[in-house]
C-alpha cells in the first residue's frame, strides 16, 4: 500500500475514533515557518524544527478542519487512480464541496502545504502537481523523459532549442541526465539567460543554463539538485546584486524555504555558490548603481536578524551591511555599461574562476 | 439677547435699512422669511405651531392640563382653514386685539418710524457727564444717512424709568435710529409750556384712567386734555467735585496767547523721552536739534534750545499741551500763567466745584459778559453784595478786579482781568446772551450746589413774584432756558416754561423764554421761600380729586382714615367693625363706616363687613395712584397740537434695552420707544391670512364657566398695525373656559417630514401631559393622549448666575443695585453666591468687600467677574427650568421608534451669558432603523419641536463634532453619524437663543455647544456599551453557525477516506455537534424583537412619514443584508 494513503488513513482513523469517543479531535501540523526551521550546517539545507500545531476542532477552526479532511480524502482519490491535479484544479474540486468550498486559491493551497507537512511528503507524492512551469534548461545535456502514452524512452538534447529553451516539467523524478558539462549555472532573470544561451555561452564554457525566473520553483530546485547530484557537478548562481536575490533567489535555492520547510531536504542545491552580483563586485567593475528603497534595508536587516542561513554565515552578513552601507542595488544588466557581452567576455569567466570572490 | 445671536443671511435690520414708505403689510410681506412664512408649508405649520405653542403657554401659567384640539379644512385653490381649540383660561375683551391682530415689532422692528425731530433734545449721559443735546446732533455723530446703529459699547446712557417701580435710572442706549420721515409730526404742547414734537406713531405715555397704570400711548391718538407722562425727578449723575480748566480749552483758543502750565519737570523730561531726537538745517542757518513728536499726520517739531528751557524752568506752552493731545489729567496739580500788562497771574488749572462758584457762574450766566481778555458784571445799585461775591472769587483765583460806580446809570460794573477766564467762562457758559447756556459741570455737581448755581441765576436774572408766589426767569436764549428745565427735573421740580413775545420787555425786541417756579417748589431753593403755602403738584392733585369722584373726599379731614382703610382690607376677607377701629385708630368711627356701605364700598353682612367689587377696584387704584405718587412720574397736560407736514426730512429715534423709553423734548418729557420681544407672535399668522385670503380671522374666548363666550372677527389695520375688531357677539360654547382661533389661510399640506403632523406628534411626545386631537385635510383624525397627569413645573424666574455674565450687565446691575456694599450685592443679587463664596471671590480680586457698589469702575468689576470665574460656584438650581426628564424624553422615543436599545441623559444646570439653560439627549438604536443612512436627527427647544435650519443649529453644530466610531457607528469625516441611530437632544432654558425671529435653530454658543456634546458623550457611552455586547453576540452566532455548516463535511471527508457507512456518519455528527456545543454557553439573545417594545406604535411612527419611501425601504432592507452576510461568511 502507498506509504501516503496508509499515512492519510491513520491520521483520518485518529480523528474518527476521538469522535467516536466524544473528545474533541486533532491534527499535528508543523509549523512552516523561519521561526520554526534551523540550518542543518552539516547537509547544508533548512530543517524542519519539533515544533508542532495542535488543531484541536473548536467552532473557530471546524472550517479548516473539515477542508483539511476533504482535502485528504481528495488526495487518497488521486493517488489511488494514479492520477494527479494541479492546485489550480484542486481548487476547483473543492467548489463542489458546498459550504465548505475554497474562495481563493491560496486557502487550498495553504491546506495542501498543511497536509504535505503533516504528512512530511511532498505534494506531487500527495498526486498534486504546481501550476507553474519550472524554469528554462539549455546547454551540454541531454534530458531523458518517458512519453505519457507509450511508456518509450524520449531523449531531449538541450543544445537543440536555438534561441529556445528546455522546459523543467513540474514532476522531475522520474528524469535521467547524460552531460559532458563542466558545470550548472543558474541564472536569476530570463533576460541574461537569453543574452548567455543567444551568444552559446553552455559551448564556450561547457556549461548547462538554468533560468530560474524568480524564486525557484520546487521543481526546479529538484531539478537541479537532482542533476547535479547524479553528475556530480558545482552550482554556480547569478542573481541581481539586491536583497531580493540573495535572501530569496539563492537561499531558497541553496538551502529552502520556511514554508517548504518539512521538504527542504530534497528541495534544494546546498552545493550552489552564489558568484554575482556581489556588493564588492559593484565597486571592482564600476556598475551602475540604483538607490535602496525603504523596504530593502529593511529587509536586509530583518535577514541579518532572523534569517537562520544569513546568520549563520559572516560573509553574507558583511555583504548585506555593505550594501546597507553603500545604499546600492545592482542588476544583472547592469554590466551592459561596459558593452554588451562584457558580462559573458569578461565577468562570468572572470568570477568562475576565482572562487575567492564568490559568495557561500 | 436677539441682537446678539449670530445667524446666517440679513438680519431683520439690515432688511429694514432697504425700505423706504412701508406699510406694515409690505413689511411683513419682505421680512415673511424671517417669521417663519417662506413657503404656503411652511406657513401653515407655523401658525399652527404659534398657536399650539400659545395654548400651552396659557395652560401652563394657569395650570391647566392642555386639551388641544387642531383642525385643517382643506377649502380647495390652495386655501386652509385652520382651527385650533384649547381649553386654556381664555382671554379678556381687551387683550383679544393685543395677543392676534398687533404686530408687536420687537427692537429690531421697531423701525417704523417712532422718532423725534432733529432739535428735540435729550438728555444724555456720556463718561460719567450729563449733557443736553438735540437728538439730532447726537445721532447723527453715529449714523451717516439712514441707518441704525448698535451703540451699546459706547455705553452712553440716558434717564429711562423702569417699568416695575416707575423710577428714574441711568440706562445704556442700545441703538441709535435714523430714517426718512414717513408720516406727520406731531408738536404736543402741555401745561408747564412743555413740547415735544415726534412722529404722529411715536408712543409717549399716560395715565390709563381706569387702572391708573403707565401705558403707551401713540401721539396721534391723544386729545386736548389728555395727560402725558413726564419725570417728576430725574436721577443723579455722577457726581463731580472738580473740573480741569484745560477741558474747556481749545487749541483754537490758545494757539496766539502766551499762557504755560506750570509743571513738573521730570513729567515734561518723561513726555520728551518719548520723542524722536533729529537734526535739521535751515536756509542760512547751522543745524539744529529738534525733538520730533508724530501726531496722526502731523508733525511737531521742537527745537533743543526751547525744550532746555521747558525743563529749566518747569512749564509747557499751553498750545503745545493742546497740539500734542496730552492728557488733561496729567496736569491736576499745575497752574496757568499769563501775563497782564508785565503783572503774573496765575490760575490754577484745577477748580474745586464750591458754593462759591456756583453762585459766581449762577450771576455769570445771568448778569456776565465776556471780552477778549477781561469779563464784566452790571449790577444795580441794590445788588452792591454781589459784587462783593465776584471780587472775592476772583481773589481765590488771583485774578484782579476793578469796580467801577456808574451814578448816571445807576449801576456798578465790575470787571475781572484774565483772558483764560475769559475764554474759559464764555467756552462754559456761552457768548452774548442768546447764546447763554448751563455750564455742562453744573448737571453734574452735589444737588446743594445745583440748587446754588440756579439760585444765583435767578438772583440775575430772575425775578420774584409775590403776589403769584412764583419765581421767574427769562432769558433769550432758548438754550439757556431749555436746561434750567431739564436742571430743575434734576433737583424734583417741574417748572413751566413759557416764550414772551418779542419787543416788550427788551429793546432788542428778541422773544424771552421765562422759566418759572410756584408755590412750595419754590421751598426747594436755599435762597427763596413760598409764602402762600400753594401747591400746583399734580400728583397729589390727583389723588385729591380721584377721592373727590369718589365721594371719599368729601370728608377730606378723615381722607387719611379711608385711604388707610382700603390699603389694608383684604380680598374677600370679612372684618367686624373693630378691625376697621383699629385700622383707622379712631373711636368716632360708625359714620364713617356708614358713609363707606352708603356708597357700597363695604357690604355689611351679620355685622361682618367685606370690600364690594367696588370697593375692590377703589383699592387697586389707590394703590396704583399712591405708586405713581411715589414714582419718579409725574403728568402734564396736553393744551395744544400742531400737526407739522414739512420739513424734518429725517427723524431720530434711540432704543433703551428693557426700559425702551427716554427723556426728551423742551423741559424734559418721556418718550417711547418699542419694546423688544422674542418671537413674533401668532398675530403674524393672522396678518398673512389677511394678506393671502382677504379674510378675517375669529377668536372665541370663554374666561369661566359663569361668563358668556365671545365671538371676535378681527381685522389688522395695515396701514396704521392696528388691530380692528369687526365684530363682537354672545356666543353658546359649551365649554368652561378655552379659546378657539380659526384662521383662513393660503398654505401648502403634505405630509413627510417638516409636516404638521410631525410636529404635532413630535410635540406630544415630549409634552406627555397634552392630548392633542388633530383632523388633517384629509379629515383623519389623530388622537395623541395624555400620557401623564402631571404638569411641567413652570420655569421660574431667578437671580443671573455669576458664570456666564457679561460685564456690561453686570456693571449695569452695579449702577442699579439697593445694596451698600459689594459684599451685599454679590451675595443678594446673583443666585448661588454665599458669604463664604463672595469672601473668596474678594480674596481673589483684592477688593474691599465693603466698597459701594456704585463707587466700582470698570477695571474693578473686570478683576470681580474674573474671580467670579475662577472661584467654585454651585450650577444653578434646576427648578427655575423646566426639563423633560429623561425617563419621559425616553418613552416618548420609544414611541416614535422601535428600536433595540434606548438611553438617555439629562445633564445639569449649566449657565450661558447668566442665564441657566439644561441639556437633555436620548439615543435609539437599531431595529427598524435603516442602517446606511445619516442618524435622524429630533430637536427640541423648551419643549417644542424645531423642524428647520437644521444645519444651522447648535445641536447639528454638537453631533458633527462628536466623533461616534467609538460608539459603533460610521462616520464620514465632520458630518452627522451613518447608521441605525435616533438622536433626540432637548434644551430647556430660561431664554433660548434662537437665531432668528422664526425660532427654528439654537444659535451655538460655546456653552452650549459643550454641554451638547457632554451629554451625547454620556449617552454614547452607554450605547457603546450596546454595541460591543451586540457585536460580541453576533460573532457568537456566526461561529455557531459553522459549527453546523462544516461537522457534515468533516464527516464526509472521513467518510470517503475510510469507507465508513451512514450509520457511522450519523455517529460522527451527532458526536461532533455535543463536542463543539459542549463547550459554548447559552447565549443571551440580542435579536432584535420587533414586539419586545411595548411602547411603540407603528401608526404613530408613521405619522409624519412619506408613505411612498416606507416602502421603498423595505425593498432595498433585504437585499444588501443577505448580501453582506455572504460576503462575512467569505472573510472566514
Amino acid at each position: 500500500m502507498n506509504e501516503v494513503i496508509k499515512k492519510i488513513d491513520e491520521i483520518s482513523k485518529e480523528v474518527h475514533d476521538e469522535i467516536h469517543k466524544n473528545s474533541p479531535p486533532h491534527l499535528n501540523v508543523p509549523v512552516r515557518a523561519l521561526s520554526n526551521v534551523t540550518f542543518n550546517k552539516m547537509d547544508g539545507f533548512f530543517q524542519i524544527n519539533e515544533s508542532v500545531k495542535k488543531r484541536t476542532l473548536t467552532a473557530a477552526t471546524v472550517k479548516t478542519f473539515a477542508q483539511t479532511v476533504r482535502m485528504m480524502a481528495l488526495s487518497k482519490e488521486l493517488i489511488k487512480a494514479d492520477d494527479t491535479a494541479t492546485k489550480r484544479e484542486a481548487y476547483y474540486v473543492s467548489k463542489n464541496w458546498g459550504d465548505a468550498r475554497f474562495t481563493e486559491q491560496p486557502e487550498s493551497d495553504a491546506v495542501m502545504d498543511d497536509i504535505e507537512a503533516m504528512l512530511g511528503v511532498n505534494r506531487e507524492q500527495m498526486g498534486f502537481i504546481p501550476g507553474e512551469h519550472g524554469g528554462a534548461v539549455a546547454g551540454e545535456l541531454v534530458v531523458i523523459d518517458v512519453d505519457f502514452e507509450t511508456k518509450k524512452e524520449l531523449r531531449i538534447d538541450c543544445t537543440r532549442f536555438g534561441s529556445g529553451a528546455y522546459s523543467i516539467p513540474s514532476s522531475v523524478e522520474h528524469l535521467k541526465f547524460e552531460t559532458n558539462a563542466k558545470f550548472i549555472l543558474a541564472i536569476e532573470t530570463q533576460g541574461a539567460f537569453e543574452r548567455l544561451n543567444k551568444h552559446n555561452f553552455w559551448k564556450k564554457q561547457n556549461c548547462i543554463l538554468i533560468a530560474m525566473s524568480g524564486v525557484p520553483t520546487r521543481s526546479c530546485r529538484r531539478f537541479i539538485r537532482k542533476l547535479s547530484d547524479e553528475k556530480n557537478l558545482p552550482v554556480y548562481v547569478f542573481t541581481d546584486g539586491d536583497p531580493y536575490g540573495f535572501g530569496n533567489i539563492y537561499r531558497t535555492l541553496k538551502v529552502g524555504s520556511g514554508n517548504a520547510a518539512h521538504i527542504n531536504e530534497f528541495f534544494c542545491v546546498p552545493r550552489a555558490k552564489f558568484i554575482g552580483v556581489t556588493p564588492q563586485d559593484v565597486l571592482d567593475y564600476n556598475l551602475p548603481t540604483h538607490p535602496l528603497k525603504e523596504v530593502d534595508i529593511k529587509k536586509i536587516k530583518d535577514l541579518i536578524k532572523n534569517d537562520p542561513f544569513i546568520k549563520q554565515n559572516l560573509e553574507w552578513i558583511e555583504a548585506l551591511k555593505m550594501m546597507a552601507n553603500n545604499k546600492q542595488r545592482v542588476e544583472q544588466q547592469a554590466f551592459a555599461a561596459h558593452g554588451l557581452n562584457f558580462v559573458m567576455d569578461v565577468y562570468l569567466p572572470e568570477k568562475i574562476k576565482n572562487p575567492k570572490k564568490w559568495l557561500p | 439677547m436677539a441682537e446678539e445671536t449670530k445667524r446666517k443671511g440679513k438680519t431683520a435690520e439690515e432688511m429694514a435699512l432697504g425700505q423706504r414708505n412701508i406699510g406694515v403689510a409690505e413689511f411683513f410681506a419682505k421680512n415673511k422669511h424671517l417669521l417663519g412664512f417662506d413657503n404656503k408649508r411652511k406657513a401653515l405649520l407655523t401658525t399652527i405651531k404659534e398657536a399650539v405653542d400659545n395654548s400651552l403657554d396659557a395652560c401652563e401659567e394657569a395650570g391647566i392640563l392642555p386639551e388641544i384640539s387642531v383642525e385643517i379644512i382643506d377649502m380647495d385653490n390652495d386655501r386652509f382653514r385652520v382651527i385650533i381649540e384649547d381649553n386654556g383660561p381664555g382671554i379678556v375683551k381687551e387683550q383679544v386685539p393685543r395677543i392676534f391682530a398687533k404686530l408687536l415689532y420687537g427692537s429690531k422692528f421697531h423701525k417704523l418710524s417712532q422718532s423725534l425731530t432733529y432739535d428735540e433734545p435729550i438728555m444724555i449721559e456720556e463718561k460719567g457727564e450729563i449733557k443736553i443735546i438735540k437728538i439730532g446732533e447726537f445721532v447723527d455723530q453715529y449714523c451717516g444717512s439712514e441707518e441704525d446703529k448698535n451703540i451699546q459699547n459706547l455705553n452712553i446712557k440716558v434717564p429711562s424709568f423702569d417699568w416695575k417701580n416707575n423710577k428714574y435710572s441711568f440706562n445704556v442706549v442700545s441703538h441709535v435710529i435714523k430714517h426718512e420721515r414717513r408720516n406727520e409730526i406731531v408738536k404736543i404742547n402741555t401745561n408747564y409750556g412743555k413740547s415735544v414734537k415726534v412722529t404722529g406713531c411715536h408712543s409717549l405715555f399716560t395715565l390709563d384712567k381706569e387702572t391708573f397704570v403707565v401705558k403707551e400711548v401713540e401721539a396721534r391718538d391723544l386729545k386736548e386734555g389728555d395727560h402725558i407722562i413726564s419725570p417728576k425727578k430725574l436721577p443723579e449723575p455722577k457726581i463731580k467735585n472738580e473740573i480741569n480748566l484745560l477741558k474747556y480749552l481749545s487749541y483754537d483758543d490758545c494757539k496766539n496767547q502766551n499762557w504755560y502750565v506750570y509743571c513738573e519737570k521730570e513729567m515734561i523730561q518723561e513726555l520728551f523721552n518719548d520723542a524722536k531726537i533729529m537734526h535739521k538745517k535751515k536756509e542760512n542757518d547751522k543745524s539744529r536739534k529738534y525733538y520730533q513728536f508724530n501726531l496722526d499726520d502731523n508733525e511737531i517739531n521742537i527745537l533743543d534750545e526751547s525744550y532746555k528751557q521747558y525743563v529749566k524752568k518747569g512749564f509747557l506752552p499751553l498750545k503745545l499741551i493742546k497740539q500734542l493731545n496730552l492728557e488733561n489729567n496729567l496736569f491736576e496739580n499745575s497752574k496757568i500763567r499769563s501775563y497782564y500788562h508785565g503783572k503774573i497771574y496765575d490760575v490754577p488749572v484745577v477748580w474745586p466745584i464750591t458754593e462759591n462758584l456756583m453762585k459766581f457762574l449762577g450771576l455769570f450766566v445771568a448778569e456776565g459778559h465776556t471780552c477778549k481778555r477781561q469779563i464784566g458784571f452790571t449790577f444795580s445799585r441794590y445788588e452792591k453784595h454781589f459784587v462783593k461775591l465776584v471780587c472775592d472769587f476772583g481773589l481765590d483765583f488771583g485774578i484782579s478786579s476793578t469796580v467801577e460806580e456808574r451814578f448816571e446809570k445807576n449801576c456798578i460794573r465790575v470787571k475781572l482781568f484774565g483772558g483764560i477766564i475769559s475764554v474759559v467762562l464764555r467756552n462754559l457758559c456761552g457768548h452774548r446772551a442768546e447764546n447763554k447756556k448751563v455750564p455742562s459741570f453744573v448737571f453734574n455737581a452735589d444737588k446743594n450746589l445745583r440748587q446754588m448755581f440756579i439760585d444765583y441765576l435767578y438772583f440775575g436774572d430772575g425775578h420774584r413774584s409775590k403776589r403769584d408766589d412764583c419765581l421767574m426767569h427769562s432769558t433769550v436764549s432758548q438754550k439757556l432756558a431749555n436746561e434750567l428745565n431739564y436742571l430743575w427735573l434734576m433737583q424734583g421740580v417741574t417748572s413751566s416754561m413759557r416764550k414772551t413775545k418779542g419787543g416788550n420787555l427788551s429793546v432788542n425786541c428778541k422773544p424771552a423764554y421765562v422759566t418759572s417756579i410756584y408755590g412750595k417748589d419754590v421751598d426747594k431753593t436755599i435762597n427763596f421761600s413760598c409764602s402762600l403755602k400753594k401747591s400746583h403738584k399734580e400728583n397729589e392733585f390727583l389723588l385729591t380729586k380721584w377721592l373727590k369722584e369718589n365721594k371719599l373726599g368729601a370728608l377730606n379731614e378723615n381722607q387719611e382714615a379711608y385711604v388707610k382703610l382700603l390699603l389694608n382690607a383684604e380680598e374677600d376677607k370679612k372684618y367686624s367693625k373693630e378691625f376697621f377701629e383699629e385700622i383707622t385708630n379712631n373711636s368716632k368711627f360708625g359714620y364713617k363706616l356708614r358713609h363707606l356701605i352708603d356708597n357700597d364700598i363695604l357690604i355689611e353682612s351679620d355685622n361682618q363687613f367685606l370690600l364690594s367689587k367696588l370697593g375692590l377696584k377703589l383699592q387697586m387704584q389707590l394703590k396704583n395712584i399712591l405708586k405713581f405718587i411715589d414714582s419718579d412720574l409725574s403728568l402734564l397736560k396736553v393744551k395744544s397740537f400742531e400737526i407739522l407736514d414739512e420739513g424734518n426730512e429725517f427723524v431720530y429715534d434711540i432704543s433703551v434695552p428693557e426700559d425702551e423709553n427716554f427723556v426728551g423734548g423742551l423741559g424734559g418729557i418721556s418718550c417711547h420707544n418699542s419694546r423688544g420681544q422674542q418671537g413674533i407672535g401668532i398675530s403674524a399668522s393672522v396678518m398673512y391670512g389677511q394678506l393671502t385670503t382677504g379674510r378675517a380671522s375669529k377668536v372665541i374666548s370663554k374666561t369661566s364657566p359663569e361668563s358668556p363666550a365671545h365671538q371676535f372677527e378681527l381685522k389688522i389695520n395695515t396701514s396704521k398695525n392696528e388691530p380692528e375688531i369687526l365684530s363682537d357677539t354672545i356666543k353658546e360654547w359649551n365649554k368652561d373656559h378655552g379659546t378657539k382661533i380659526q384662521i383662513d389661510l393660503e398654505g401648502s399640506y403634505q405630509k413627510g417630514s417638516q409636516s404638521v403632523d410631525e410636529y404635532l406628534k413630535e410635540t406630544a411626545v415630549v409634552n406627555p401631559h397634552v392630548t392633542i386631537i388633530y383632523t388633517n385635510p384629509k379629515a383623519e383624525q389623530l388622537i395623541f393622549p395624555r400620557a401623564t397627569n402631571i404638569s411641567p413645573i413652570p420655569a421660574k424666574e431667578i437671580k443671573p448666575h455669576p458664570y456666564g455674565i457679561e460685564l456690561g450687565n453686570f456693571l449695569k446691575m452695579l449702577e442699579v443695585t439697593s445694596a451698600k456694599t459689594v459684599h451685599q450685592f454679590l451675595t443678594s443679587e446673583f443666585s448661588k453666591i454665599s458669604d463664604s463664596v463672595a469672601k473668596e471671590v474678594f480674596e481673589v480680586s483684592r477688593i474691599l468687600p465693603r466698597t459701594k457698589p456704585k463707587s466700582i469702575h470698570h477695571e474693578e468689576a473686570e478683576k470681580i467677574l474674573k474671580a467670579l470665574k475662577s472661584v467654585k460656584i454651585q450650577a444653578p438650581s434646576a427648578d427655575c427650568i423646566s426639563p423633560i426628564t429623561s425617563e419621559l424624553l425616553e418613552k416618548g422615543v420609544k414611541k416614535e421608534v422601535n428600536a433595540e436599545f434606548y438611553t438617555s441623559v439629562t445633564r445639569s444646570p449649566e449657565v450661558y451669558k447668566g442665564y441657566p439653560f439644561q441639556i437633555e439627549v436620548a439615543l435609539a438604536y437599531g431595529g427598524d432603523q435603516p442602517s446606511d443612512k445619516q442618524a435622524n436627527i429630533m430637536r427640541f427647544a423648551n419643549r417644542v419641536p424645531l423642524l428647520f435650519q437644521q444645519g444651522g443649529c447648535a445641536v447639528t453644530k454638537g453631533i458633527q463634532s462628536l466623533s461616534w466610531k467609538p460608539y459603533g457607528l460610521n462616520q464620514p469625516n465632520g458630518s452627522l453619524p451613518v447608521g441605525p441611530l435616533t438622536i433626540v437632544v432637548h434644551i430647556a432654558s430660561v431664554w433660548v437663543p434662537f437665531t432668528s425671529e422664526s425660532k427654528e435653530a439654537i444659535a451655538q454658543y460655546p456653552e452650549i455647544l459643550k454641554e451638547i456634546k457632554l451629554a451625547l458623550q454620556e449617552a454614547g457611552r452607554n450605547l457603546a456599551k450596546y454595541t460591543a455586547k451586540k457585536k460580541k453576540v453576533k460573532d457568537e452566532l456566526k461561529k455557531r453557525s459553522h459549527i453546523e455548516k462544516y461537522i457534515p463535511h468533516l464527516a464526509i471527508g472521513l467518510k470517503e477516506i475510510l469507507d465508513l457507512d451512514s450509520a457511522d456518519e450519523e455517529i460522527l455528527i451527532r458526536n461532533l455537534k455535543t463536542i463543539l456545543e459542549m463547550k459554548r454557553g447559552k447565549i443571551e439573545s440580542l435579536e432584535f424583537d420587533p414586539t419586545k417594545n411595548e411602547e411603540y406604535d407603528e401608526d404613530w411612527a408613521s405619522i409624519g412619514k412619506d408613505e411612498v419611501s416606507d416602502d421603498e425601504f423595505s425593498d432595498d432592507e433585504d437585499e444588501p443584508k443577505t448580501k453582506r452576510k455572504k460576503y462575512e461568511e467569505d472573510e472566514e
